[in-house]
């Protein structure tokens, strides 16, 4: 299938708290398609984050194997998970985590400068072009914190696709905004799933995220149900 | 310009309070630190110079001879002794050569043939003993700057006349132009005309040293034609040794150097090095604990920053580029502005404590506060005190701060 983008067989993720491990994923089995826009649904504490951050390579699994654009993760080196990351996944958080002492414009530059492209105006277009598409351009040499919750969220956004990466994983990306900021930014999201050709991997307990997605995948408990 | 260092300076721009604060306590460091080095410095200057200003800086001398054996044993051994006291004066033959090949040699300043011994100078009832030096005429102030310090009279004589130091002289009662008669270890005697009187700021000199010209020197201490050493100033004096040791392989004769003479002089300035070193080594020292100390906070205080740059595909070296990229940056700033300070606060003290008479009443030299010294510490010793919070820094984990 050419247009997988990313393969999770048989996750299982254990963590020691002193002598008693607790299993939060016990077996997960997944498939993503490229520019798919699919939602990640489950009480608190069901496994989603630690699935999310399984899959965004901050976390390794206990046993189980990830496959993201055809690469197994698990024959990575520390080095490479880095530089994988920043090439091919993209971060979108319920507060947002921009980088304070920068401009909009600097924190959506931000990813592009550990690949160290020699074209830092090329660079800099992009990341004019990128607030322009989410609706910023008059607010790029703003600091972040100049900016309202649901302009802050949309500049994460705009971070997050500036490497055009092949997967982004939210993690509650309308759980922080008002009803209306949240429905711009999911609306926001959705075009550029499919303008960009994207996978997006949204956990949430929105229901209007669920109601705009391709597909649910809800987790309960470590398993999908 | 890598990304690092952007980071660290927006860091250090942002910051701004902290940052004034952690800089000028590196500047206080390094204002200490020069200051330190200056005074140190200065002082050592200032005490050699009152040191060898009345001395020669390498002195030339025939070499003590061993005796010769008349007699060999096959199957004994020859002991040989010189009783003290019975050598032969010392005589330079050929000096004036001598001269010529040292004046030739590179570094050397002023060199000066003389003849030298003990003498008596007799006023009615009172005998004083004094140093006589008789050198070639305009060669008296070659090695003590008697024409500097002349307080009446000429420096510039010829036979028969005579220089004396000013508490000599107030010993004496005498004046320029008064006659005293000298007497010397060889038995000679002869009136001579005193022509100067010189104060040289040395008490010893002033009342000891009697400078006369070489005819009269050679006839006084039996040395017709010869000297009995040759004296030289140089443009390193603490190259000194080097310059001995050269001038020894080349005349044949003994070199010995004001170093090797004035060994107390030395040690105490050694001892007053080693002292500012002391003090150097503890304002460093607050410096690295100071910038450690700040960057750990900061470190603390943007734990989620950097979780995020980790998310973001920025690795663990970066971010500990970034903190010793900061650290280095901030003793380089802080540094340049404390050397800055740390100069003009020496200038004022030498200005502040200047005497009516135009000297200086502390022996600082601003021009010796090893500034370029003192950057180079701090920069490498605030950069390894950033690696400590760069090692945090860098193992902070991404996943605890999102879930945070």
């Amino acid at each position: 299938m050419t247009d997988l983008a990313l393969r999770a067989t048989g996750l299982v993720k254990t963590f020691t708290d002193g002598e008693t491990p607790t299993e939060v994923l016990k077996g997960l089995d997944l498939e993503f398609r490229r520019g798919e826009f699919v939602a990640l649904m489950g009480p608190s504490g069901s496994g989603k984050s630690t699935l999310l951050a399984i899959l965004g390579t901050l976390l390794r699994p206990t046993s189980g194997e990830v496959e993201l654009v055809g690469r197994r993760l698990s024959t990575l080196e520390e080095r490479e998970v880095t530089r994988f990351r920043n090439r091919h996944i993209g971060f979108v958080f319920q507060f947002h985590h921009l980088l304070p002492d920068f401009t909009a414009l600097e924190n959506v530059v931000f990813p592009a400068l550990p690949k160290r492209s020699g074209e830092p105006e090329k660079d800099r277009a992009r990341a004019v072009e990128l607030l322009r598409r989410v609706g910023l351009e008059d607010r790029m040499d703003f600091r972040t914190n100049k900016l309202s919750g649901g302009q802050q969220q949309r500049v994460a956004i705009a971070r997050a696709i500036m490497n055009s990466p092949d997967i982004i994983l939210a993690d509650e990306p309308t759980g922080n905004l008002d009803r209306e900021n949240g429905a711009v930014v999911l609306a926001l999201m959705r075009e550029l799933c499919a303008e960009l050709g994207t996978l997006f991997l949204i956990s949430t307990h929105d229901d209007a995220i669920a109601g705009t997605s391709d597909r649910i995948v809800r987790i309960l408990d470590g398993r999908l149900v | 310009m890598p990304f690092e260092l952007r980071v660290a300076l927006r860091y250090i721009r942002s910051g701004r309070l902290q940052s004034a604060l952690i800089l000028s306590g590196v500047s206080v460091g390094i204002v200490v630190f020069t200051f330190m080095a200056a005074l140190i410095n200065g002082l050592a200057v200032t005490l050699t110079n009152d040191v060898i200003g009345n001395l020669a800086h390498v002195r030339l001398q025939p070499a003590p001879r061993d005796p010769q054996a008349l007699i060999t044993a096959a199957d004994a051994r020859v002991l040989l002794a010189v009783q003290r006291g019975n050598e032969p004066r010392a005589r330079i033959d050929g000096w004036s050569e001598i001269v010529r090949q040292v004046e030739a040699t590179p570094g050397v300043v002023r060199v000066a043939a003389s003849v030298s011994g003990s003498g008596f100078i007799q006023r009615g009832e009172r005998i004083l003993p004094v140093q006589l030096t008789g050198y070639e005429p305009g060669r008296e102030s070659a090695m003590i700057d008697v024409a500097s310090g002349l307080v009446r009279g000429t420096a510039s004589i010829g036979p028969g006349d005579m220089l004396v130091g000013v508490t000599l002289a107030e010993e004496l009662g005498v004046t320029t132009g008064q006659r005293l008669r000298v007497r010397t270890d060889r038995g000679r005697e002869r009136a001579l005309i005193i022509r100067g009187i010189f104060d040289v700021r040395n008490a010893a000199a002033n009342e000891r040293i009697a400078i006369t010209d070489l005819a009269t020197a050679q006839g006084l201490f039996d040395a017709a034609g010869t000297v009995s050493r040759i004296e030289l100033k140089v443009v390193d004096v603490f190259a000194a040794p080097a310059m001995a040791d050269r001038l020894e392989a080349q005349t044949g004769l003994e070199g010995v150097d004001w170093i090797e003479e004035n060994a107390r002089l030395q040690d105490a300035l050694r001892a007053q090095g080693s002292t500012g070193d002391l003090v150097k080594f503890f304002a460093v020292l607050l410096i690295i604990i100071a910038v450690t100390s700040q960057l750990l906070l900061s470190v603390l205080r943007r734990k989620s920053e950097i979780g995020i740059m980790r998310s973001m595909g920025v690795s663990r070296a970066s971010v500990t580029w970034i903190f010793v990229l900061q650290g280095s940056l901030i003793g380089l700033i802080g540094s340049l502005s404390g050397a800055a300070a740390g100069y003009a606060f020496a200038q004022l003290l030498t200005i502040v404590t200047r005497r009516p008479d135009g000297t200086l009443g502390l022996p600082i030299d601003p021009a010796l506060g090893e500034y370029g010294l003192a950057i180079g510490i701090a920069t490498v010793a605030s950069a390894l005190a950033a690696l400590l919070p760069a090692r945090v820094a860098s193992a902070v984990d991404p996943v605890e701060v999102i879930q945070q």
